[in-house]
């Protein structure tokens, strides 16, 4: 299923880059690559199009930047843009993110909508949900919201919602690198306790959240499913489960252009599954060096 | 669970809009397609397309930005006021050195010199260009209304740590 698999092992040995993006809501005349030229540090941005770069040092470097404190960019994964980039919220349109903490996708989101609209963002754990708020003010997010629960918690009509983000639960083996895994904690926790029961508690929230995205998605609406994760039950087989059971719903193409599409593997399909999951995609360490991830653009018919 | 005052409009929205312009020099067009929104601890600024009826929704709160604190005129600008505007405040700044803007942001006051000429008030203080946080300025000098959450999370430099 992973091509290449001697690279992607390869690639797993490697650190996970740093990567910054710079935020579009700051008033100030900044730049950030001359900003990364003056400091003297190695960098080099991601792609011609995005206004990413990847950095060289200690991650409590950049983060410990006071330009980082006053909103100036975000520390984030390259390919943890590329689900918002595909969902393309529009200004005055009403986005919800399901699962939003820390809030890097949601200031991603709140700026693409250029702060016109409603962003509502779900995270149920306190202390998330304080890092995320801090973030969205940090970042100047102005049109946000934040849900103190789960997203199946919220209370909203059914259909509400133009375009929806689940970046749902998952096993996180995207994060899975050799120096992360030795130096994270939390991240340690979730690669000991990656058993059986683990998995099938995940694909049941995903599940639920999937019903509760689908529900409030309004007709011609789009969701954008994503996990960091490699496992097709939580991939491809959590979305044909959405395709089986609502008529409605529909894989659509996702592109970048040719700078960035030919990093991205199409989606896995083994017999008895729609053939549209290969327009669903999946990002690899080896191919993009980033967090693995899986996306896909599901559309609701109207 | 976070309660609505109100959504400013009409001469309540123009006297903060007059406010702002009197005493630090923002105009008018910059506030174009902003509400604001006042609760007890003062005044909110959102997005176009903000609906007060969202926040009658249980657990919902919205993250707009806290830009005057108090529950009246004068306000109390605040950091994110002076983040969100940057280069919009054209009055009540003032260009600090960078071991100044440190004792500011380490919560301590400056003593008189150098600040003997400002009026008593609120002010933006800046280092290179960058709005840092507020002071006021008193009599006996300038005293730091930085929170306490934004120095525990400064770093110690003003520059990027090597």
């Amino acid at each position: 299923m992973i091509p290449d698999f001697e690279n992607f092992l390869l690639a797993l040995d490697k650190g996970l880059p740093i990567g910054l993006r710079e935020s579009a809501f700051h008033q100030f005349p900044y730049n950030l690559e001359e900003k990364l030229k003056n400091s003297g540090s190695v960098f080099k941005k991601k792609f011609q199009s995005f206004n990413f770069y990847e950095v060289e040092g200690p991650r409590k470097k950049w983060g410990g930047d006071i330009d980082h404190h006053l909103g100036m960019y975000f520390m984030q994964a390259f390919s943890s843009l590329l689900p918002v980039y595909t969902l393309s919220p529009q200004p005055g349109e009403r986005v919800l993110d399901m699962c939003a903490a820390p809030g890097g996708k949601s200031a991603l989101l709140s700026e693409l909508m250029q702060n016109e609209g409603v962003l509502i963002c779900c995270e149920p754990d306190l202390y998330r949900r304080r890092v995320l708020k801090a973030n969205l003010n940090r970042l100047n997010c102005i049109n946000s919201y934040v849900f103190q629960g789960k997203a199946q918690e919220l209370a909203f009509p059914k259909e509400s919602f133009d375009k929806i983000l689940l970046d749902g639960p998952c096993s996180s083996e995207g994060t899975f690198r050799k120096e992360v895994i030795l130096g994270d904690k939390r991240r340690e926790v979730n690669y000991l306790t990656y058993n059986e029961r683990f998995r099938r508690e995940l694909h049941q929230e995903q599940t639920i959240l999937l019903d509760k995205a689908w529900e409030l998605l309004k007709p011609g609406g789009v969701l954008v499913y994503s996990t960091c994760t490699y496992d097709p039950d939580e991939n491809e087989r959590a979305l044909q489960r959405l395709l089986s059971q609502y008529p409605d719903a529909h894989l659509a193409k996702i592109s970048f252009g040719d700078e960035i599409d030919g990093h991205l593997i199409d989606g896995f399909v083994e017999p008895g599954m729609s053939e549209d999951l290969k327009l669903t995609k999946r990002v690899y360490p080896h191919k993009m060096n980033s967090i693995g991830f899986y996306f896909g653009k599901v559309v609701k018919s109207s | 669970m976070e309660k609505l005052s109100k959504v400013l409009e009409g001469l309540e929205r123009e006297a903060i809009i007059d406010y702002c312009l009197s005493r630090y020099g923002v105009t008018a067009e910059t506030w174009d397609g902003l509400t604001f929104v006042k609760r007890k601890e003062g005044i909110w600024l959102h997005g176009r397309g903000f609906l007060p009826s969202l926040m009658e929704i249980n657990g919902l709160e919205s993250s707009g930005l806290r830009i005057l604190s108090g529950r009246s005129f004068p306000y109390k600008v605040t950091l994110a006021f002076g983040l969100f505007l940057g280069e919009a405040i054209q009055r009540g700044r003032i260009e600090v050195t960078k071991e100044q803007a440190l004792s500011l942001i380490r919560r301590e006051s400056l003593p008189e010199t150098g600040f003997e000429s400002l009026k008593k008030g609120y002010y933006f203080f800046y280092h290179q260009g960058k709005c840092l946080g507020v002071a006021l300025k008193m009599e006996k000098g300038l005293v730091s209304q930085v929170p306490k959450s934004f120095t525990a999370q400064m770093p110690k430099s003003l520059e990027v740590s090597s």
